[in-house]
């Protein structure tokens, strides 16, 4: 199993680093490019909710983000020092029509529907939140 | 990210180039709320070469369709690339913006 472990500020100009190391860990793990891009997507959203939630705002505090891949496989895990923060609370009911479509929460759902699987926890003070996402067996990958 | 702006007489072409997240979003938005604070509610983006949007760009989209809508206009897109596309298709709102395949045919689709 490869890992790599980012630190960066809580700023949004910091989010770019993230996808450069989720694409190239997805790479790694054998995903197509559109899987790449969906997992970039996904982390990126994660990491916006901690810096626009859970710190409310910029920070300088420190966000890691630890990669970790097998083939077919892509470990994701963000660990933050914000006040508790379960993104997966904030899930909303999507119902909605095309004449009021929605506006806020589009970023948690976004997560779930690229991830296979999304967990949170509050460890020794800091927030966790764990994302996995496993290569679809019919996905080419040049496609 | 880079944006341009062209007005024609009753349309105004915004293109985008580079990423649309949180870093960008605000100055994408003001931008068009720039054009839809002086009526002018008939828009066309041109999202070719914008190679990353995140729901913080949806958001921008989502707003200003709401806006010119209700002022009886549009947003429709002149191209759009596969990362602008994919994120609307995970999104489930790709259904909302009428695309054409280039510039000429959104312009004339008002």
């Amino acid at each position: 199993m490869d890992s790599a472990t980012l630190r960066i500020e809580g700023q949004y100009d910091q989010l770019q680093s993230v996808r450069d190391l989720i694409n190239q860990a997805a790479e790694n793990a054998g995903f197509s490019s559109k899987e790449c891009y969906a997992c970039q997507l996904a982390v990126s959203e994660a990491v916006e909710n901690i810096i626009r939630h859970g710190y409310g705002r910029e920070v300088e505090n420190k966000i890691q983000v630890t990669v970790s891949t097998e083939p077919g496989v892509l470990n994701v895990e963000l660990t933050d020092d914000a006040p508790p923060f379960n993104p997966t609370n904030n899930r909303k009911e999507r119902q909605w029509s095309i004449d009021d479509p929605p506006i806020g929460g589009l970023g948690i759902e976004i997560i779930h529907s690229i991830m296979d699987d999304v967990e949170y926890s509050r460890e020794s003070g800091r927030n966790h939140l764990s994302l996995q996402k496993k290569k679809r067996a019919s996905s080419e990958s040049t496609d | 990210m880079d944006i341009q702006t062209q007005e024609h007489k009753r349309v105004v072409v915004v293109t985008v180039q580079g990423r649309i997240d949180s870093a960008t979003a605000g100055e994408f938005e003001d931008t068009l709320n720039e054009f839809t604070q002086q009526g002018k509610n008939n828009i066309v983006l041109d999202l070719s070469n914008v190679d990353f949007i995140s729901s913080a760009g949806l958001r921008v989209l989502v707003t200003t369709r709401k806006a010119v809508k209700g002022a009886g206009g549009n947003i429709v897109f002149a191209g759009s690339s596969e990362q602008v596309l994919e994120t609307l298709e995970i999104a489930g709102l790709d259904v909302l913006f009428e695309k054409y395949s280039d510039r000429e045919a959104a312009i004339g689709s008002f």
